[in-house]
């Protein structure tokens, strides 16, 4: 597996952990009332459609660099 | 026998000699953070109560990992190890496009932000210092310090590693044959292996310790 393959896998696994962090910094953040907690939440959920986007261009600009 | 020294895939693995290596070196390190993730499971599944007891002034029930670990200065560790993954790989392609100052730009900035880390994994350990907790104290807190302490120093083994691919290492790239080129570029792709490795346990590691 080259180095391609294993980031695309990263990126894949850190988006999901984006969304997931996201979700429950959101409920935290609501359920204690916690203005930094919400923040977090947003900017995770945030980094979470940048690095879809970043997996997806990634992938098709580095298909000439097997 | 001599091991030949060549980026050619063998015919009989499939992949070069140093992508074999470090394959089996990183099958390895899946095997000791396997183990300690399930030592991890079976702590947790036998424990009255977790993360337990805690001395917080007074001493008090812990109910939650995130009331005793710090998950905004851990969300800021997991965003300066997903920038290190993409400017590793970028220093990596930069030299697949012969671009060697851009190599030396992002390699550059993969060692920084992995210094970055161990700054804030520093503070975070300073605060629990200053509580006087310590991995002695319980079991959520031998997890934790064993689990990051251990990350920890696979981070500096790859800012060792990849700080010589930025200093003297580049020798062989300056050497300019394009067989030194491409032994070079295949060094760095192996050390990119390694780092994507360590990038992805702390992945796993940040929700299964401080979120749930």
């Amino acid at each position: 597996m080259s180095l391609r393959t294993v980031h695309i896998v990263f990126i894949v696994f850190a988006t999901m952990l984006s969304f997931l962090l996201g979700l429950w910094a959101l409920m935290r953040g609501i359920a204690d009332a916690s203005g930094l907690m919400i923040g977090i939440g947003l900017i995770a959920l945030i980094s979470g459609i940048i690095l879809v986007f970043y997996g997806v261009t990634f992938r098709r600009k580095i298909k000439h660099l097997a | 026998m001599q091991i030949p020294y060549e980026v050619k895939a063998r015919p009989d693995t499939g992949v070069n000699n140093a992508k074999l290596g470090i394959w089996l070196f990183l099958a390895s390190e899946v095997m000791l953070f396997g183990g300690l993730f399930a030592a991890y499971v079976f702590l947790r599944i036998g424990a009255d109560a977790w993360p337990g007891m805690m001395m917080y002034g007074e001493e008090t029930m812990a109910e939650r990992a995130d009331q005793i670990l710090n998950v905004p200065l851990a969300f800021v560790n997991t965003m300066i190890l997903i920038a290190s993954s993409v400017t590793m790989v970028m220093a990596w392609a930069s030299l697949k496009m012969d671009r060697f100052d851009r190599y030396k730009l992002y390699m550059g900035l993969t060692i920084l932000l992995a210094l970055g880390f161990l700054v804030v994994k520093g503070f975070e350990y300073g605060d629990k210092f200053d509580h006087h907790w310590y991995a002695s104290t319980n079991n959520f807190l031998g997890v934790y310090f064993v689990l990051t302490g251990l990350h920890a120093i696979h981070v500096t083994g790859g800012i060792l590693v990849n700080a010589y691919f930025w200093g003297p290492g580049t020798k062989m790239w300056k050497r300019g044959t394009a067989r030194d080129k491409a032994h070079f570029t295949n060094r760095i792709e192996v050390a990119g292996l390694y780092w994507h490795f360590v990038d992805l346990v702390w992945i796993f590691l940040f929700p299964t310790i401080y979120l749930i």
